[in-house]
């Protein structure tokens, strides 16, 4: 090949490579087309998870209704602060919204994030997590009253997926209510979790009955003892799992705070006929047959809670768990500090 | 055998062709561009995959990931940039061996030792399939810590020219691990009040930096560099490859079993199988001055890594890597729920999965083998024009990650700090690898280990894995760094006897 061809080469790719770097720096044009360029959806967690999922189900039929691209990506980091702090670093031009678990409930108190109420609305919250109390098949503990006369006697290992997480808040409402004492040892995922317990590093764990231990309950890998909610679960496969409340009743009037759930979050100050657009676009996509479809397929328990429902439940949750891990002095600040009163 | 005779027909019906042969050309130009690594890969075409079943889901995503895993050693080897952080050995020897002007030569025994690799790993995954789950079993983070320390002694190996400073590079990137959010509690550590500094040092752009970047600026340096003599070669090296054999397949055994752990990946397996390759070489010295022994090592580890993060997934429904977490979770959207008694019912799912992998490895050997040629001739540029398209690329690489120009900034002060590294003969290699030990597979996992252990140091030596794993790292410690003095010395002390 002559020298010629091969500086020829080299300038196409120049070319090819400036015109991607200049492509993102348009400025969008006033009057309001919108949106013109794809949509990002930042997950706190690493692919695969039961947040990812979602986020991955919606992103499709989102796209159908915004005629743009829905693109997911993951930026996992301190429980999903740092996906937060991300979407409040953007720009409020509709462009990037987040999917948050109600772990971003407790960022008041744990200052994963400085993230709250104040600066993130809710579009929608389509899932309620189904925190389940799991122990290796093998375990000495038989139900769930085993479990509970083991945590006031102390000592036992719990895995999570870290202080303020999606699977703490349970164990510790749980753990609270009888006046026990357990130690909690944090693994990456909620998949990780629930393995942790199969392999029986630790006593028990806490983990989602659907998507991150389904599999191993059905196979009986883990037995499930308990689940964090006022009715039983019907498991798909395995049967009805009780209720928590069936053995102590104090905790019925936490479990909707205590349950957590997942949904799609924004950064306030967006024009409104933009976030119109985007509220429009999350409702169809969470009634959409296919998202229906693989809740039902799934066995994940569905909620709709859309705009100023879903914020309320966002407020709610906020004030009761953040107030909580501040009460039983494993919190990293007062929800004063940013603003979060009392529930 | 019905079910294999069916499942060959569908794999190879223009449907499936068409899927794996589409996989594999996206897989290599996304591994070759600096940035984009296999998981990226795989995550952006994981979307076009919800409208397919999802064994042709799973079948397309593992093509994309063999096509990756391989295209990342292209750029390594032809302009000293990672395409993926599981190609940073093959760029340390590849590169070297370029500037000789025997990129021709190297490229065509990197495709066949990558095509080696995945062709074992498949092999094995499916012989591994039945104790796969008592296997996955016995790793937990005592397990994972101790394997850290195997990382660790790597690096103390890889630095046997300067020990010292080799040593000092390694904990460097250690410290530049703990950088950002850390993985226990979710507290900044050495943050600085930076958001930017919570996710830590990306080790894509240190890495890019590292090795790209620093190019350039060491080209700038010494003007007088003129210009790569290209040597030709015959399009197929197979004999060249066969000199190391033994190699190829030891680093493709080592990289599969990586695969198979949970929670290491093909960025570590890559660096176990140079490793290998060092300690089994017969010309010790020619490390890091261009060896093909070194990029066999590394790319059959690599390669063959690949299969073995399916292992997990399908025999538990445990990711094996970051890569096979995007395809559990193709899975689950598809309502595909795996778990330890999915191969029972379903079978078909690892056949396709093995027979796609396999084809997707000849499609890159027959690729990679006459393409080759031409991306070699890239190499026949100017030095300067040469230079220009790598900063392009380690740019536009670094920046593609997250979409944050700080990334970029990162990547030019890891050029500097790579440039005044080498000036100063201190190795990069062991700073790579200590970003990529210390966060979460070495500090995550020791904190994790004492707090399931209940705050005891026991289980680290007491759980039989430990134990063997500890036993192991005592012995090649002291093969290595203990054995060859004591011997020097009993020859002499011989000799000195034999005198009088």
């Amino acid at each position: 090949m002559s020298k010629r061809k091969a500086w020829i080469t080299v300038a196409v790719v120049f070319c090819m490579a400036a015109a991607l770097l200049l492509g993102g720096c348009g400025k969008d044009s006033q009057a309001e087309k919108w949106p013109t360029r794809p949509i990002t959806i930042v997950i706190g967690f690493a692919p695969g998870g039961g947040m990812d999922v979602m986020a991955r189900a919606l992103a499709p039929e989102m796209a159908k209704k915004l005629g743009v691209e829905v693109v997911v990506q993951n930026m996992p980091g301190a429980g999903s602060g740092t996906a937060a702090d991300y979407l409040i670093k953007q720009p409020a031009d509709g462009y990037t919204i987040f999917a948050p678990s109600s772990a971003v409930a407790t960022f008041p108190a744990m200052a994963n994030s400085s993230v709250t109420s104040k600066q993130m609305g809710m579009l929608a919250i389509p899932i309620i997590a189904e925190p389940t109390f799991l122990v290796p098949k093998d375990s000495p503990l038989k139900d769930m009253n085993d479990l509970i006369a083991l945590w006031k006697k102390g000592g036992s290992t719990a895995s999570n997926t870290g202080a303020g997480g999606l699977w703490h808040i349970p164990q510790v409402l749980a753990v609270g209510a009888v006046g026990g004492n357990v130690k909690y040892v944090p693994y990456p995922s909620g998949k990780d979790t629930a393995f942790a317990v199969v392999k029986g590093e630790v006593d028990w764990g806490t983990s989602g009955a659907l998507m991150e231990a389904g599999a191993f309950i059905k196979d009986g890998l883990v037995r499930p003892l308990a689940i964090f909610s006022d009715k039983p679960y019907p498991m798909p496969g395995y049967g009805d799992i009780p209720p928590i409340t069936n053995y102590i009743p104090a905790l019925k009037d936490k479990i909707v705070a205590g349950a957590g759930w997942r949904g799609l979050a924004y950064k306030k100050g967006i024009p409104q006929d933009r976030l119109d657009k985007l509220q429009e676009a999350v409702k169809y996509a969470c009634e959409s047959e296919s998202f229906k479809k693989m809740v039902k397929e799934s066995g994940l328990i569905s909620a709709s809670y859309y705009g100023a429902d879903a914020d309320k439940v966002y407020e709610q949750t906020m004030r009761v768990q953040s107030w909580l891990l501040h009460d039983l002095k494993i919190s990293r600040r007062s929800p004063e500090e940013v603003g979060v009163a009392r529930p | 055998m019905d079910i294999v005779a069916k499942i060959f027909l569908e794999v190879f019906s223009p449907y499936g062709l068409f899927l794996i042969v589409t996989g594999v050309a996206i897989g290599i130009v996304g591994g070759a561009l600096p940035g984009i690594s296999s998981t990226m890969t795989v995550a952006l075409v994981a979307t076009f995959t919800l409208s397919m079943d999802p064994f042709w889901a799973i079948t397309f995503l593992a093509a994309t990931q063999v096509g990756s895993t391989y295209g990342g050693s292209i750029s390594a080897v032809v302009l000293n940039i990672p395409g993926t952080p599981a190609s940073a050995p093959t760029a340390i020897e590849g590169y070297e061996l370029a500037k000789k002007g025997e990129a021709e030569k190297t490229l065509s025994v990197n495709v066949i030792s990558s095509f080696w690799g995945n062709t074992i790993g498949v092999v094995l995954l499916l012989l591994v399939m039945p104790v796969m789950l008592k296997l996955a079993m016995i790793f937990g983070p005592w397990e994972l810590f101790w394997f850290a320390m195997f990382g660790l002694m790597i690096c103390a190996k890889l630095s046997r020219a300067n020990f010292l400073k080799g040593l000092m590079a390694a904990c460097f990137g250690l410290l530049l691990s703990m950088v950002g959010t850390d993985p226990i509690w979710g507290v900044p550590r050495f943050t600085y009040g930076s958001t930017y500094l919570m996710d830590g040092i990306g080790l894509i752009p240190a890495m890019v930096g590292l090795f790209g970047m620093a190019e350039v600026f060491s080209s700038l340096k010494d003007c007088g560099y003129g210009q790569i003599q290209l040597k030709g070669a015959s399009l197929f090296q197979f004999g060249e490859w066969v000199r190391y054999k033994w190699t190829s397949l030891r680093a493709s055994v080592l990289g599969f079993l990586i695969g198979v752990i949970p929670g290491v990946g093909a960025n570590i397996a890559c660096w176990v199988g140079y490793d290998h390759a060092y300690s089994s070489s017969k010309e010790k010295e020619k490390f890091g001055t261009g060896t093909i022994e070194g990029l066999v090592g590394s790319e059959s580890a690599n390669n063959a890594c690949v299969p073995g993060a399916f292992a997990p997934l399908l025999s538990l429904g445990v990711p094996g890597d970051s890569v096979t977490a995007v395809v559990l979770g193709i899975l689950t959207l598809h309502g595909v729920q795996v778990g330890p008694t999915f191969l029972n019912t379903n079978p078909q799912y690892l056949y396709h999965l093995a027979m796609a992998m396999f084809f997707a490895g000849a499609i890159f050997l027959f690729v990679g083998t006459f393409v080759g040629r031409g991306i070699v001739k890239v190499l026949a540029a100017p030095l300067p024009a040469i230079m220009a398209v790598v900063i392009l690329l380690c740019v536009i690489g670094t920046y593609a990650v997250n979409f944050q120009v700080m990334d970029v900034y990162v990547m030019f002060a890891f050029g500097l700090l790579g440039l005044a590294m080498r000036e100063f003969k201190f190795p990069s290699a062991p700073l790579i690898l200590g970003i990529v030990l210390g966060g979460e597979l070495a500090d995550g996992n020791f904190r994790r280990a004492l707090m399931a252990g209940k705050g005891s140091f026991e289980p680290f030596f007491t759980r039989p894995i430990s134990a063997v794993l500890i036993a192991i790292l005592i012995l090649i410690i002291f093969m290595e760094f203990a054995w060859p003095p004591l011997k020097a010395y009993l020859k002499k002390r011989q000799k000195a006897g034999n005198d009088a």
